[in-house]
């Protein structure tokens, strides 16, 4: 009897040994899982990015959008940003004959499922500079010095502002980078 | 077997039902966008600032480079206003609204003590027409008549404190003026010719 006791005092000791070693070596695990991943339209991505206006301004380039200034439409080829200029866009070339013009050139829209503060910024190689300002903000703040927070489902309607000081003359192509983060 | 099958059933209405949901979590997203602009020089920008065809005093007007600059001391000829006297002008600067909106325009930065003024002349095309009193049509610079703070002038005390409005195609000419004790007058410096929209005013 009192050899049995010893010994399941052993197995216990043994069991507690291994808990406290926890995991097995393992060499390599290669598990298949499926993974989906679609992208979208500018306009249904996570991250909205909807033109407004006629598409003079702000048109979409198959499924991404794309910003023309002065006009996509533009009758005289001379016809641009003066130099040396700060010039302000709010809304699309033909929105002010309206009655009730679209204000904004671009939509962007959290259409993601948490909140995320959002911003442009613009690296180019010319002098220009390009920001863009809420356009319901009387102050016309640059989203790169005050993110905008976005609940899920609220947008911003943004406008464009560009800096052509010390800029040569000519078209430049210039990239924006629109960010969105948690 | 009939468990099996409950589970791999189970199994894809969750993935369903995620994709129906259309949006997962993000946390970050930063999309590159491509845009084109073109700059101009000052005779074909939006806001086209030039000088007068025909006009004399073209002479003081320089529209070699991107920006238009103004020179009234070395001119051809004399090299600088006469003190204690009238001095306009006219003809100096064609402003147009190359633009698809009604815009105000003025002057901002021009020298203030002694001072240089910016007047919009009765041969422009402008919204507002009449604005001014006298000789002038019409206060253009911020150191004339012009009230910054209310350039439609929508306090109603009269438009004479109203900057232009131009409509699309419409053009302010502007005339410069000085007077009375121009003494230590030296000014060099940068002007900004500024437009806003009408309904932005």
């Amino acid at each position: 009897m009192k050899r049995r006791n010893f010994v399941l005092g052993l197995g216990g000791l043994a069991s507690a040994g291994t808990l406290a070693m926890g995991t097995g070596a393992f060499t390599s695990v290669s598990a298949d899982r499926r993974l989906q991943v679609e992208t979208a339209d500018d306009n249904d991505a996570l991250l909205g990015l909807e033109e407004l206006g006629e598409g003079y301004r702000s048109t979409k380039d198959g499924s991404q959008v794309k910003f023309n200034f002065p006009s996509l439409d533009n009758q005289d080829p001379d016809l641009g940003l003066g130099a040396d200029s700060v010039y302000e866009f709010d809304r699309d070339a033909d929105e002010s004959d309206k009655d009730s013009p679209t204000e904004g050139l671009l939509r962007i829209e959290n259409q993601g499922t948490q909140p995320v503060d959002t911003y442009s910024e613009h690296e180019t190689d010319s002098e220009l500079e390009i920001e863009l300002y809420d356009v319901t903000d009387p102050d016309k703040t640059a989203l790169g010095d005050d993110p905008v927070t976005l609940d899920v489902g609220e947008h911003v309607d943004v406008g464009f502002r560009i800096r052509t000081f010390d800029a040569d003359i000519g078209t430049f192509d210039e990239t924006l980078t629109i960010v969105a983060e948690v | 077997m009939n468990r099996r099958k409950f589970l791999i059933g189970a199994g894809s209405i969750a993935a369903g039902s995620a994709a129906a949901m259309g949006t997962g979590a993000f946390t970050s997203v930063s999309a590159d966008r491509t845009m084109e602009v073109q700059v101009s020089d000052d005779a074909d920008a939006l806001l086209a600032i030039d000088d007068i065809d025909d006009s004399p005093n073209s002479e003081y007007v320089d529209t070699s480079g991107n920006t238009v600059s103004i020179d009234i001391a070395s001119a051809e000829g004399g090299t600088g206003l006469n003190d204690d006297a009238k001095t306009i002008i006219k003809d100096l600067l064609k402003i147009t609204n190359q633009g698809t909106q009604n815009v105000y325009v003025w002057a901002e930065g021009l020298p203030t003590d002694p001072s240089v003024k910016f007047g919009v002349q009765d041969s422009s095309d402008i919204e507002n027409d009449g604005t001014g009193a006298g000789e002038n049509q019409g206060a253009f610079s911020s150191n004339s008549n012009l009230d910054t703070d209310d350039i439609d002038d929508d306090e109603g005390d009269g438009q004479e404190e109203a900057a232009p409005l131009v409509a699309p195609g419409g053009h302010v000419d502007v005339e410069a003026f000085a007077l009375g004790d121009l003494e230590g007058l030296d000014f060099d410096g940068t002007i900004t010719i500024k437009a806003v929209a009408e309904d932005e005013a």
